[in-house]
């Protein structure tokens, strides 16, 4: 009844065995060993299982794995460069974005896809793009603070970078 | 007492799995297989009800390795087209749609949460049937078809008559929805989509009313009216009379009042409906009035 | 003052990176090699005799490695509250009968999830249902089904074996009463004949998950060859766990090492000891392997505790001006099919309200009275906001009805800074009067009060307090320290990091008493092998007595540095400073010692001394063990917190839905340690009181719970939280606390709850006395208003 199946995860190639009924979010924390993504509710609802998936924040809850099969996936694992933080994850910290720190990777990866669309976003915008992750401990204020002050901060990497590239 | 009491299950349960390449062999699976067979696009209204135990098909019928599935397309004639995997933020944020289409966008952007969108479908949206489902009102009010294909060949049909009832389609053994059809809105039309809680984590579609109203060339008189109720009855429905009080008339808020008060009393709530069909009346009330300003 | 130089400032978490990379481990994360997965099977019925349970077809199932029931290990009881009078009334696998949907039956151990499962449907019980009660009103009258038959405790309560001299007793529990609590001061009756207005209104408050996102999860590891469990909890504190895990394995309690692990979330809902973690124990002892048993968020909303439903009748006496002259409390508490925390719950409601108005004449009677549901326990105030909700708001319709501001109402009637308590606590700070006079000004109170009714716009104030730690065993917190070789410091204490950010808290407090930065201590915390005893992260002890044992175990240290470099560098100690892991001489810099060489010179002169330190701290210490619950006479806490939240709503008078637009907050915590935590905190809290206010609630029909799911239950999300939550520090220095810090995790959410549905009050002109103030409700009492 298993599927072999292929799955590119934060750049590294992985291939499993797996039945059929397996989630993404199962076979990334039981198979690839990557427990950043968390299952909170199970049903869609709190985005604590976000990952990326070739380019788009799913619930992988609700993805099945054999239906990810061939595709590229980012977890929370492949969002810093080596020890040098994503400037979504150095916001977090720096502005308190963080309690008992469950939700954050869905947090940061929502946040980082919604930023590569929506570089300078207002903190409505914002809101509504976060809409499906939910945290019990913040109240939230924090994150949104986060989420704009990365924004601002990656628009001046970018700034740099393409100066630097001149 | 069903398992599901016992065991609080969340992980899925087991099934059969296939990936067909053409359609025509996901309508052999389903076929063969009848009752005991689901389709799976987006799945994340499939999977759910799956983990909660309320449905086990034996098999899942993946239509997502089916090639040319997934499109988005004006056919040059009216009529847009959206292919059975194109995801509601797909379709929200396509070109033509936004452009062309504004109320299937609006219908798009207001079902799920916006992670949901990137996996969910607007077909199998319509397909689970659910009476509270977001996509189907506008779609309804739009005149929008769904073309179906079986084992024994192609049909379309009015949205309006693929509600059957609650969580039952109109498909037959062996059937599978391949695309939403709609038509452009006629010139001096406007439409809007309210539901009440509005958008919010914390909302569930209590009611919901799209509206789609087509004025005359001078915009004095109602040519054409369409209001939808969703959650208010085992599915979507037309209120009617509603429309009625209002075609070929000039709005003022009498009038309006008055389509508001049949459509609540159109509406068939099965629970709290003194409450939900004071709802009916008040998000009427603001749907003509956004559709016609 | 003296100025700080690591507390009260805004220190990023110490845990930061670790969450934001995704490499913090959870409980949840957890593997070990050779792990089983546990699974439970739980009762379908809200009340029914077990006939029979068989087992022989789960246990012959390929990959099933043990199935349990009550049969294997008895009747194992437990609970939350085990004291002389209140047997513990639970018990980790139902024997003869299950009373509520969801009680655990049986248990299997397997080498996959999906085979656990199977196990499960294999397990065949045969029950004959018997007749349920729901409604804590009717389990009251005569006749109606007996949930409890007499309890017969079998060994020494959880007091006694924590030295209180007193014999546990036997339990019946008259008309399902479970527990009692009687508690006043002053005369009522005279105090009522002194009012002159007098009003009584009844309240209803349903129950609430916590909903940590954590879903509640144990690890358990038996180690035969040192007969020694290894666990790894979801919890707020490890000697509570620890010591009934250990009761209830029978194996003595240094047989069981609670590991640090992260906790996602806890709010109260993890206090209390679980049968699956018991079950997972208990698998591991029967298999020789690891177990896990981690629950679905279902279990966590059906088995995993619930906030406490009450029904509140409060009466109140006051003199025309506002002065409060007498107040009657009649609270039915429906803690569910077992007591829970029933008899703590019932005293708090009381005693937490206390501290705030002074009241010269009250009478409080509390009853809790088992039902065939969910069992109910802490969530973040513990009583506090069902009786904030009621209070706050009668208070609100006496200043309106009185035509008296209500802010003007609360100030006149706070108690202040020096006043002692009817049970002799005393309130050595107090920042009520201060904290009510920024909330206005900054909300812009006067301007805004009653007059945004035709703008459907609305403001509201309300007040909680909070203890600071309490009399609970293990009865107090230590810590300990020790100077490595390179001049850092490594601190033990038991604190556990569940997102209140214990862990940088407690760090800071440390390097601030040494004189050194927060990278110079290595924290090690919440290992009960490695740490110190520890009461535990809840009553809000954690700063004011767990941090005040650290701040003594960094004083112990200090002072054998001083007394070391005293006698080495030929100083007088009040001459040595203590600076960037330096001392040295404020009269001859060049006098100085790093704390590296420090270390190694203390070995070498003082025969191996490297350095130790520890400090502890007992939450009252001037009394011994536990105050009167049912009485609410006796100590009980050294300080109490108070917040203040001033809400702006905005009501939708056509479909009855409220939005929260502001909220405003002034907060005593004493002295914040790391402002930015507490901003979190209170910010936090206010978030969750929006949910509690508006619309969360357990909807349980004939026993079942009908929306266990996060697609039912909902809580708040990013679109829900107002456009500014303003916090302000009101800074009182409490005296007793480390540098003057309280606590700040709990009363917030209550004020909340009451400011918003006050604010509710004055938009709309209703006055709604069941929680939550659902877009419903609202509209419903519109449409009853206009008949």
């Amino acid at each position: 009844m298993k599927k072999r199946i292929e799955l590119t995860i934060n750049g590294e190639h992985y291939e499993f065995n797996v039945e059929p009924w397996r989630t993404l979010v199962e076979v990334i924390r039981e198979e690839a060993g990557l427990t950043g993504a968390k299952e909170s509710c199970g049903t869609g609802e709190c985005g604590n299982c976000l990952v990326i998936l070739d380019g788009k924040p799913v619930n992988s809850c609700l993805v099945l794995a054999v239906d990810a099969n061939g595709k590229d996936i980012l977890t929370i694992e492949g969002v810093a460069e080596g020890e040098k933080l994503h400037p979504l994850q150095k916001a977090f910290v720096d502005h308190g974005a963080i309690q008992c720190g469950f939700c954050t990777p869905g947090m940061i990866l929502a946040a980082k896809s919604f930023l590569e669309k929506n570089p300078k976003p207002t903190r409505m915008e914002t809101k509504e793009a976060m809409e499906g992750v939910l945290c019990r401990c913040t109240g939230y204020v924090r994150i949104l603070d986060a989420v704009l002050a990365a924004s601002q901060e990656m628009m001046q990497e970018n700034k740099t970078a393409t100066k630097g590239g001149k | 007492m069903n398992s599901s009491d016992l065991r609080y299950l969340m992980n899925l349960p087991k099934f059969e799995y296939f990936e067909p390449k053409t359609i025509e062999e996901a309508c052999s699976l389903l076929h063969k297989y009848k009752g005991d067979a689901m389709v799976l696009a987006g799945g994340t209204d499939l999977l759910v009800s799956m983990k909660k135990r309320e449905i086990s098909p034996k098999y899942l019928v993946n239509i997502k390795t089916i090639p040319d599935l997934n499109y988005i397309r004006y056919n040059g004639e009216g009529l847009l087209q959206i292919g059975a995997l194109a995801t509601l933020n797909e379709i929200k944020d396509a070109k033509i749609v936004k452009e062309k289409f504004p109320l299937v966008a609006e219908a798009a952007e207001k079902s799920g949460l916006p992670t949901t969108r990137n996996v969910a479908t607007m077909a199998g949206n319509l397909c689970n049937a659910l009476p509270a489902a977001d996509s189907a009102p506008l779609l309804i009010c739009l005149g929008a078809k769904v073309k179906i294909q079986g084992v024994e060949g192609s049909r379309t049909m009015l949205v309006e008559d693929f509600f059957v009832d609650s969580k039952v389609n109109a498909l037959q053994n062996g059937e599978m929805v391949t695309e939403i059809q709609v038509p452009v809105l006629p010139d001096n039309s406007a439409g809007v989509y309210l539901k009440n809680p509005e958008r919010s984590v914390t909302d569930v579609a209590v009611v919901s009313v799209g509206t789609v109203i087509t004025m005359d060339a001078k915009r004095a008189k109602v040519v054409d009216a369409k209001i939808v109720l969703g959650a208010t009855a085992p599915t979507p429905m037309r209120a009617h009379k509603a429309e009625n009080t209002i075609k070929g008339k000039t709005l003022d808020q009498e009038l309006i009042e008055k389509a508001a008060l049949a459509a609540s009393k159109e509406a068939k709530p099965r629970t709290r409906p003194d409450y939900k069909r004071e709802l009916v009346r008040v998000l009427t009330i603001r749907a003509i009035k956004q559709a016609t300003i | 003052m003296k100025k700080h130089s690591v507390v009260g400032k805004s220190l990023t978490r110490v845990d930061g990176i670790a969450k934001a990379t995704g490499r913090a481990k959870f409980t949840y994360d957890m593997e070990l090699p050779n792990m089983l997965w546990g699974r439970i099977l739980r009762s379908p019925y809200p009340h029914a005799k077990i006939i029979n349970i068989d087992t022989s077809e789960a246990k012959k199932l390929p990959g099933v490695k043990a199935v349990i029931t009550a049969k294997d290990i008895g009747p194992v009881r437990y609970g939350f509250v085990d004291t002389p009078r209140y047997p513990a009334d639970q018990l980790v696998l139902a024997t003869d009968k299950v009373r509520y949907i969801g009680e655990e039956v049986a248990a299997v151990a397997a080498t996959s999830k999906d085979i656990a499962d199977e196990a499960l449907s294999l397990i065949k019980v045969e029950y004959e249902e018997l007749p349920a009660v729901f409604d804590p009103e009717e389990a009251m009258q005569d006749g109606a089904p007996e949930i409890h038959d007499e309890i017969v405790p079998d060994r020494p309560c959880a007091w006694e074996d924590w030295g209180v001299a007193r014999k546990a007793r036997s339990y019946k529990a008259e008309n399902n009463i479970c527990a009692i609590s009687q508690q006043g001061h002053g005369d009522i009756e005279k105090g009522f004949k002194e009012s002159e207005y007098i009003r009584e209104d009844k309240f209803y408050i349903p129950s609430t998950s916590h909903m940590a996102m954590e879903p509640h999860v144990a690890l358990a590891n038996w180690d035969p060859s040192f007969q020694k469990f290894d666990v790894w909890l979801t919890h707020m504190g490890y000697e509570v766990k620890r010591y009934w895990l250990a009761r209830a394995l029978d194996v003595p309690i240094s047989r069981v090492r609670v590991r640090k692990a992260y906790v996602g979330g806890a709010f109260g809902g993890k206090i209390d000891p679980f049968s699956y973690e018991f079950l997972a124990a208990f698998l591991s002892r029967m298999t020789l392997r690891p177990v896990k048993i981690s629950l679905t968020r279902e279990e966590v909303f059906i088995a995993c505790r619930l906030s406490h439903r009450f029904i509140i009748n409060v009466k109140t006496g006051v003199k025309k001006d506002g002065t409060i002259m007498a107040q009657e409390i009649k609270a039915i508490d429906d803690p569910g099919a077992y007591r829970g925390s029933s008899p703590v719950v019932l005293f708090l409601t009381h005693g937490f309200r206390r501290p705030i108005y002074n009241i010269p004449n009250a009478k409080h009677e509390g009853i809790g009275v088992y039902t065939n549901k969910s069992i109910c326990m802490p969530r973040r105030g513990h009583g506090s906001p069902q009786m904030s909700f009621s209070v706050e708001s009668q208070l609100d319709q006496i200043a309106e009805d009185l035509g008296l501001d209500p802010a003007e109402l609360r100030l006149k009637n706070f108690r202040k800074k020096g006043d002692v308590l009817p049970n002799g606590d005393t309130l050595h700070s107090c920042g009520l009067a201060e904290g009510i006079q920024k909330a206005m000004e900054v909300s812009g109170w006067k301007e805004k009060r009653g007059k945004g009714r035709d703008k459907n716009r609305g403001i509201g104030i309300g007040v909680a307090a909070m203890f600071n730690g309490a009399q609970y065993y293990p009865f107090g917190a230590a810590a300990t320290m020790k100077l490595n070789p390179d001049g850092t410091f490594t601190l033990f204490c038991g604190a556990i990091e569940f997102g209140q950010g214990s862990d940088t808290a407690m760090s800071q407090i440390a390097a601030e008493e040494l004189g050194v930065g927060l990278d110079d201590i290595i924290l090690v915390s919440a290992d009960s092998e490695l740490c110190p005893i520890d009461h535990g992260n809840w009553l809000s002890g954690g700063i004011f007595v767990t941090g005040e044992a650290v701040r003594k175990a960094a004083v112990n240290v200090r002072e054998q540095i001083l007394d070391f470099a005293s006698g080495w560098l030929e100083v007088k100690e009040d001459d040595l400073v203590l600076k960037d892991r330096k001392v040295y001489a404020k009269s001859d810099p060049e006098k100085a010692m790093t704390f590296a060489e420090l270390m190694i010179n203390s070995i070498q002169a003082r025969n191996g001394d490297p350095i130790l330190g520890k400090g502890f701290c007992k939450p009252v210490p001037e009394v011994e063990f536990y105050p009167s619950l049912s009485k609410g006479t006796g100590r009980w806490t050294n300080a109490y917190t108070f917040s203040i939240i001033i809400a702006e709503v905005e009501v939708d008078k056509e479909t009855g839905k409220v939005k929260v637009l502001k909220l405003t907050s002034a907060e005593d915590c004493g002295y914040p340690i790391n402002p930015l935590a507490v901003e979190g905190q209170v910010e936090s809290q206010a978030v969750q009181g929006l949910g509690d206010a508006l619309f969360e609630q357990i909807i349980i029909e004939n026993g079942r719970i009908v929306n266990p799911t996060l697609t039912d239950y909902k809580i708040p999300g990013t679109l829900d939280i107002p456009e500014e939550i303003n916090v302000n520090h009101i800074i009182t220095n409490d005296p007793k606390g480390p540098f003057g810090a309280k606590e700040v995790g709990e009363s917030s959410r209550s004020a909340a709850i009451a400011a918003i549905a006050n604010a509710v009050y004055d938009a709309t002109g209703l006055r709604i006395k069941e929680l939550p103030l659902t877009p419903e409700r609202v509209l419903q009492a519109f449409m009853d208003k206009k008949e």
